[in-house]
């Protein structure tokens, strides 16, 4: 089943959007859920291109679809916290983006709970500078929906 | 050269010069399944908050896969009458906890989409006043696809210890017959059970965590019995 064949004709090359090109293997690259429909049609010469993923946030889920153990949940958790912890909040707003883009085995849920983890109890005007989101709520909308839900704000400092 | 979206690369090239001092707008790049499952992660009240981000956030947590009811992480004037409500069962219900039964049917109502995961935490007085049952059962009534489904009683202040699980004046834990037969998962933590009639059909249930249990033989018989992939 294992075919040695040399690295070359059988990675894949990424090209990230900052011009790099990566290449992997395809048991990597296949944990990348967006891009497997086109490894089956690619041979050696083709290169995916990946908007929205520069070569910073592909060298860490390369890094991450690496070295996670296969074993254990407890090694898997120290391997976790350990690869989110040097991660500054812009690096993994960049992260967010490039896994969920790329669709990547168990990295989303992963960076979906570290970033709930930096935003969880903090003002509204604080997650939306977090997220840059722009408040396209007029102020009558916004009234009307925090009416909708008046329990979930009764109580709560605005910041 | 294979470019699936070559107009997505171009606008993020612009982006990226243009620094990081303007901050983008992160969620248009983001997935909306990914910044539900974002919320999935929050307290309850807070992910429902995060509706009055913007527009594209509103109906975010509708469509979230996993809800967990959790009584302690609810914002403070609510969890604090809660816990200090009183329990005389049915005739004297608390303003409190009425308001806050109804709230979960409001919630579960607002939630939309397929909800495969669904966690309860309560205080054990919801158990005298019968809402676990109630909730679950409107629960997995109103929705298919529920898959997993985990419920903890949580004494407040090592109140009657141990002791809790064999006090008769405390409701056992029952439910209709076969209402868990779509789950595949699910978990009791801290129960006096009488339930095996839910377990009826219960075909697909791979998994069952059962902990600081008082159930009869006959019942735990009847369980394993029901549940024939377990």
């Amino acid at each position: 089943m294992a075919e040695k064949a040399s690295p070359s004709s059988n990675s894949i090359s990424l090209k990230t959007v900052d011009g790099k090109i990566f290449k992997v293997s395809p048991a990597i690259a296949n944990q990348m859920l967006t891009i497997q429909p086109l490894i089956k049609d690619s041979d050696s010469s083709t290169i995916i291109s990946l908007p929205d993923v520069a070569a910073f946030h592909l060298t860490k889920i390369i890094e991450y679809l690496e070295g996670k153990p296969a074993a254990a949940p407890s090694a898997v958790d120290a391997f976790e916290a350990q690869f989110v912890k040097d991660l500054s909040p812009e690096e993994l707003k960049g992260l967010l983006i490039a896994v969920g883009y790329l669709k990547v085995n168990g990295l989303v849920d992963l960076m979906a709970n570290t970033v709930a983890k930096l935003i969880e109890n903090k003002s509204v005007e604080y997650v939306r500078k977090f997220f840059g989101v722009v408040n396209d709520f007029t102020p009558a909308e916004e009234a009307k929906c925090r009416q909708e839900h008046a329990w979930a704000f009764d109580g709560v400092d605005e910041d | 050269m294979f470019n699936p979206k070559r107009r997505l690369e171009k606008r993020s090239k612009v982006e990226l010069e243009m620094g990081s001092d303007e901050i983008p707008d992160l969620t248009k790049k983001v997935p909306a399944n990914v910044l539900s499952h974002i919320l999935t992660f929050l307290p309850l009240d807070e992910a429902i908050r995060s509706g009055i981000l913007s527009k594209k956030w509103k109906d975010l947590w509708r469509n979230t896969t996993h809800i967990e009811l959790n009584e302690k992480k609810l914002i403070k004037p609510l969890s604090q009458l809660l816990i200090s409500r009183k329990f005389v069962p049915t005739k004297d219900v608390t303003k409190g906890a009425n308001r806050y039964a109804l709230l979960v049917y409001r919630i579960m109502f607002h939630h939309y989409g397929d909800l495969p995961s669904f966690r309860i935490l309560h205080l054990w007085k919801s158990l005298l006043l019968g809402e676990v049952q109630s909730w679950v059962e409107y629960v997995l009534k109103t929705r298919e696809g529920v898959q997993k489904l985990s419920l903890e009683c949580e004494l407040d202040n090592g109140e009657m210890g141990e002791w809790f699980l064999f006090k008769d004046d405390i409701p056992k834990l029952n439910f209709s017959k076969g209402i868990f037969q779509s789950l595949g998962s699910l978990e009791m933590i801290n129960y006096n059970i009488n339930c095996s009639n839910a377990f009826v059909g219960c075909k697909n249930l791979k998994t069952l965590k059962l902990e600081k249990i008082n159930l009869a033989d006959r019942i735990i018989n009847d369980i394993l019995n029901n549940c024939v992939v377990l």
